[in-house]
């Protein structure tokens, strides 16, 4: 059909790694909760507590460090907050989830509201610029170097702290022996108390390192393209993180994949918007990170199931 | 025996748990570089008794003598330290991590956060040289036979240089070769000045390592001997010979037609390994039929299969001569089938719900409770309520949640459910597990009316006096076997004991 | 990491839920100190923003019962917290957490608001009824996907749910932009249902419906349904003992997909009844996340229908207090948002959870 050059070129694959990195990130916090045996609902939340105090500290300190810590620390925040009534109080970790969930959004619109008199959205008149990687201009019509100009330029710094947040989650996950030591944990949490380890403690570890990661998650959709907090701006995207997760075997670089199939699929939804001459209605297209999710997920499970019975 | 002090002494041990005395006032001494067997039924206390030792559990009254000084084992890590080390039955270990991994979790070698592979695999490598204990270092443990897990987990308790290792049951999940090669593995530990204690059920293989038995019964110890010294007669007798304490009295029995009848049946438990493998008998009408044997040796597989939650890999079930094998659970009630599981409250019962609902469960339809699928409160409470008289359940009321009543009455309803509807077979598994003498008691007599009633009694139990008082035909499982088939009232405790042990079979050439 | 140890498998799904309906439907207390501590935490918000508490909290706790206009629109918040809370009631007593009731609900809105406009030749109750059964379908048929998934391949349902939660609302929105859209109104919403079908108001000049009506009765055609026919008793016993309801020969995949449909069919005849009272027609945000707000009421109304029904309306009046309250004082509305939050957080939390791990440590038997 007419109009699929458009979408399909390297424009495609700047808002393939846009899209991807807040997913990417919510999956790799949820990696390390998952390998210690906790199925993180909360992720959405904290995100979105990320991405409100992204803002507003931004926009009060107009700083770029003190935003970013803002969003990471506020993050940590609630995830101490699940840590502590999941794994201290013993609290149901779904119900528990949910509860943090709704409570981010009630803290961030109550803030809006409070803060910004305006129960939608704040969108600061000026905020300070965050990193951007930027390329030279006439790599963009060079042949490989333009590819790398469409995918790379512009991208924030969060972008690429994700990409090494990857590697860094490898090699803390099992070259390291704290590594070891969560994935024990959610795998034969006995055997780690007999060795002399408290399980406990390592999984509340996990749950804060989760907590940065939605930090970051959170302060890149807020900053990466328009400055500003709109209510619920997550939109799911922290449970797409969690499925990408899932998708991706709980391992970093499964989820990196994983995250890039549902980045994919954002990235396509966004640029069709803009593209007339293919005709798709915008709304349709906005559902099929979902549903390609829900596919995979589905997918994922029955491979388990065969895998299990096998 | 010599007079040097024993490695370790246990005066006056006692453990209680609730109202259970697990251990009562034991003695027990092992001599240092002995191998010692600490045997007994299910429910002895011998494993309570080690996990003493071993710091998991403390003791309510008693002392330990470690080399004649007194100690206080508060936790593995100092059990581990005054170099006591126990492999349980249930291995804790981590799937995915390597052997090696395994071994030193929580002590991995380098000072710094990153993992030294190399060293922690040389370390272990060096472990299991020392040990003659062959294993693969780098081997995932997942991928690991049971034997060679098993030899991770002595490696893994002998790096904390232990003098003294406690075995649980460690022959239950080996094979016959892996068995051998424990037994060699085990008297090169004492070769090395090590001593161990191990828990077992089957004498027949730990006459072939142990220097001296313990046997204990009921949470007493009741004697210590050197192997030569007993024949396997006393040693069953030791075990298993107790005061009966009653002996319900049943009338002659009049079998009658063949009613439940298993044909070369098969399976596995739910992680893959052999449970059942080719069994057969029948059950007839007016008759109690008491499968005995060791928890552990595929009963209650045996029972999963009959009743329809598990499927089998081989064989057949008839019911009254209708094929039941393919069929579902609710198609086997139909067919005249009702269980009491094992877990009443696993299975048994819905806690939360309450007795009328837990009652009339199956019974809906055939009660005629419900009309259209609309259940009739005024029916179902008057049902319940002369099922509640008629079994003597105490303290119930239809309204009230099942879980609110005692262990004895709950076991009531779960009767009362399967009974209301005059099954041709009863499956009864384990039903006076966790009850006292009373409910027992009561639970028997329900047994025998059944029988006198027609019914065919199919009974699984762990619980040899329960076997011997009720059956009238007794069959021993051992290994997912039928080793032995006899008349109840030819049986006796010490007889049946070594077949459960393992010590004798009726079909001895069998292939494992 | 292994498979094995993601709590998805059957036991432990069984275990998850029989844990946390225990923990939930614990101490009667536990509702009331949850709600007495997340007041007090707002209390604490209150005095952090600089305002007067007393005179916040009067309007929040009492603002909905000075005037009938007020208690009016309180019983009109109050309507879609009843079906939303019904309908996460209904799944969680058969094993599943239903969140996607705000979904359920958009498609049961949207698919009744088109059969309100399409079939006008109807009489009006008839039209009505047709309309609740239109929205009941397609809200029960949506959660039942998430029922198969979990049934089939053990898709976790909290997941699955929110995902398809997600799909709903664009696929309305969809429908709404493109097919279905009144080119007449001024933003994206459906034409108008016919008058025939538009729910009277029974306290007049709030907001309060006939809706209201239709969703006690519902309330009371639900505790009929879970606990006065087989099929109910079927369903509770897959959701607090799986195991037990195998033993007795139930069909628990089956039971599950039936569960979350009318789970799904309750949530879809609350949009009805919100189409059909509020704005008389479909339109996108016709809903301010009553799906997790229902969830908060039927958590803590103890997950059994009367209880759900009281603390709809608890609920309800919190959210008016909070609207009154904005009004009134210069506290934000979105402090019950918070509440929310803190209550479904804390809803669960063990009272001493030291001695439960003490408990489980020392007890185990030979």
């Amino acid at each position: 059909m007419s109009g699929l050059p458009q979408l399909v070129n390297a424009d495609l694959l700047g808002a393939l790694l846009l899209y991807t990195t807040p997913i990417l990130l919510a999956a790799i916090g949820c990696v390390f909760t998952q390998q210690a045996n906790i199925l993180n609902i909360a992720m959405e939340g904290m995100m979105l507590t990320a991405a409100f105090f992204a803002i507003a500290v931004g926009a009060a300190t107009q700083s770029v460090p003190l935003a970013l810590a803002g969003a990471i620390l506020s993050a940590m925040l609630m995830s101490a907050i699940f840590a502590y009534v999941v794994l201290v109080l013993g609290a149901d970790v779904f119900v528990a989830g949910i509860g943090i969930n709704l409570l981010a959004d009630g803290v961030t619109v109550f803030l809006l509201e409070r803060l910004y008199k305006n129960e939608g959205s704040f969108t600061p008149d000026t905020f300070p610029t965050l990193w951007r990687l930027t390329l030279p201009a006439d790599w963009a019509n060079q042949p490989v170097l333009g590819l790398l100009y469409h995918m790379l330029n512009g991208q924030t710094v969060i972008v690429f702290t994700a990409l090494i947040l990857v590697v860094v989650s490898h090699i803390v996950l099992y070259r390291t022996k704290i590594g070891v030591h969560i994935r024990a944990t959610g795998e034969n949490p006995e055997a780690v108390e007999a060795a002399g380890l408290n399980p406990t403690t390592l999984k509340i570890i996990t749950v804060m390192i989760s907590g940065a990661c939605a930090g970051l998650g959170g302060a890149q959709l807020a900053m990466a393209t328009l400055n500003q907090f709109v209510r619920e701006m997550t939109n799911g995207v922290g449970f797409i993180g969690l499925s990408a997760e899932i998708f991706g075997n709980a391992t970093p670089f499964g989820t990196l994949i994983a995250s890039a199939v549902f980045g994919l699929a954002n990235a396509v939804a966004d640029r069709v918007q803009v593209i007339p001459a293919l005709n798709v209605s915008p709304d349709l297209v906005l559902m099929l990170p979902y549903v390609v999710t829900l596919i995979a997920l589905t997918f994922a499970m029955i491979q388990r199931r065969r895998g299990r019975i096998a | 025996m010599t007079t040097t002090t024993p490695l370790i002494e246990l005066k006056g041990i006692t453990k209680r748990f609730g109202n259970l005395v697990a251990d009562d006032h034991v003695d027990l001494s092992v001599a240092e570089g002995e191998i010692q067997a600490l045997v007994g039924e299910n429910g002895a206390g011998k494993t309570t008794l080690m996990n003493i030792v071993f710091g998991l559990l403390h003791p309510d009254e008693g002392e330990i003598l470690l080399r004649g000084k007194p100690v206080t084992i508060r936790s593995p890590l100092a059990a581990a330290r005054l170099g006591i080390g126990m492999v349980h039955q249930h291995f804790k270990l981590v799937p995915s991590l390597t052997a090696a991994e395994n071994i030193f979790l929580g002590r991995e070698p380098g000072k710094g956060i990153m993992v030294q592979g190399a060293d922690t695999v040389r370390m272990a490598a060096e472990l299991a040289e020392r040990y003659q204990l062959e294993i693969d270092p780098r081997a995932r443990v997942r991928f690991l036979s049971v034997g060679q897990q098993q030899r991770v987990e002595i490696l893994k308790a002998l790096s904390y240089d232990a003098h003294l290792l406690i075995l649980d049951e460690p022959t239950a999940v080996l094979t016959p070769q892996e068995t051998e090669e424990l037994f060699h593995v085990v008297r090169e530990l004492r070769a090395r000045g090590k001593t161990v204690i191990f828990i077992t059920h089957k004498l027949n293989e730990v006459r072939a390592v142990a220097d001296r038995f313990s046997v204990m019964r009921d949470g007493k110890l009741v004697a210590t001997v050197a192997t030569g010294e007993a024949t396997e007669a006393d040693i069953a007798r030791m075990m298993v010979g107790r005061d009966v304490l009653f002996r319900v009295t049943k009338p002659e029995g009049t079998p009658g037609r063949t009613v439940l009848q298993v044909h070369g049946l098969s399976g596995l438990r739910v992680d893959g390994t052999p449970a059942v493998r080719d069994v057969s008998f029948e059950v007839h009408a007016g008759e109690i039929v008491g499968i005995a044997g060791v928890e552990g040796n595929g009963q209650s597989e045996l029972a999963e299969f009959i009743c329809g939650l598990r499927p089998p890999t081989e064989g057949r079930i008839d019911i009254d001569g209708v094929d039941v094998t393919r069929q579902s659970v609710v198609e086997r009630r139909s067919a005249g089938l009702a269980f009491v599981a094992e877990d009443r409250m696993d299975r048994g019962v819905s806690p939360s719900m309450s007795i009328a609902e837990n009652l009339a469960a199956p019974h809906y339809r055939r009660a005629g409770l419900a009309t259209r699928g609309i259940v009739s409160p005024g029916r179902l409470r008057r049902w319940a309520r002369s099922l509640i008289r008629q079994f003597d359940i105490r303290n119930a009321q239809p309204a009230t949640p099942a879980q609110s009543l005692s262990g004895g009455n709950i076991q009531k309803v779960v009767l009362a459910r399967e009974l209301t509807s005059e099954p041709k077979v009863l499956l009864a598994a384990q039903p006076s597990r966790g009850l006292d003498v009373g409910a027992t008691e009561s639970v028997h007599r329900t047994l025998i009316e059944q029988r006198s009633e027609g019914r065919a009694v199919l009974l699984v139990s762990s619980e040899l006096s329960e076997i011997l008082s009720l059956s009238d035909r007794i069959l021993v499982m051992y290994r997912g076997r039928v080793v032995h088939e006899t008349a109840g009232r030819d049986a006796t405790d010490e007889g049946l004991g070594l077949y459960m042990m393992g010590l004798k079979s009726d079909h001895p050439g069998e292939s494992r | 990491m292994t498979r094995d140890s993601i709590p998805l498998d059957e036991e432990n799904t069984a275990a998850r839920f029989s844990g946390a309906l225990r923990s939930v439907g614990n101490a009667v207390l536990q509702p009331i100190m949850t709600i007495v501590f997340a007041l007090l935490i707002g209390v604490l918000v209150v005095v952090a923003i600089g305002q007067d508490p007393i005179a916040a909290y009067h309007a929040f706790l009492f603002g909905s019962f000075d005037n009938a206009l007020d208690f009016g629109n309180l019983l009109a918040k109050a309507t879609p917290l009843i079906t939303t809370g019904i309908c996460v009631m209904i799944a969680f007593r058969g094993g599943a957490f239903n969140i996607g009731g705000e979904g359920q609900m958009y498609l049961g809105a949207f698919w009744g608001a088109v059969a309100g406009f399409t079939f006008v030749s109807l009489p009006g109750p008839l039209l009505i009824v047709v309309i609740i059964l239109v929205a009941a379908v397609a809200g029960g048929l949506w959660a039942a996907i998430a029922g198969i998934l979990k049934a089939l391949w053990e898709v976790d349902e909290v997941v699955s749910t929110l995902l398809l939660n997600y799909v709903a609302m664009l696929l309305t929105q969809y429908l709404v932009d493109n097919q279905f859209k009144d080119v007449t109104a001024g933003a994206p919403m459906t034409t108008y249902v016919a008058n025939q079908a538009w729910l009277p108001q029974i306290l007049p000049p709030s907001a309060v419906t006939v809706g209201l009506l239709i969703a006690l009765a519902v309330a009371i055609g639900t505790w009929f349904l879970m606990f006065r026919t087989v099929w109910g008793a079927r369903v509770r016993a897959v959701g607090t003992n799986r195991r037990f309801a195998q033993a007795m020969g139930i069909d628990v995949r089956r039971v599950l997909i039936q569960t979350m449909f009318i789970s799904g069919a309750v949530a879809g005849i609350g949009g009805a009844i919100e189409v059909m009272g509020v704005e008389h027609r479909f339109y996108q945000s016709f809903s301010p996340g009553f799906g997790f707000l229902g969830l908060t009421a039927a958590l803590l109304g103890r997950l059994n229908p009367w209880g759900t029904l009281a603390m709809a309306f608890v609920y309800a009046a919190l959210l008016n207090g909070a609207a009154i309250m904005q009004i009134q004082t210069p506290v934000p509305n979105p402090l019950v948002n918070i509440l929310s939050g803190i209550i479904v957080v804390l809803m669960t939390a063990q009272a001493r959870p030291s001695i439960a791990r003490f408990l489980r440590r020392k007890g185990a038997a030979a």
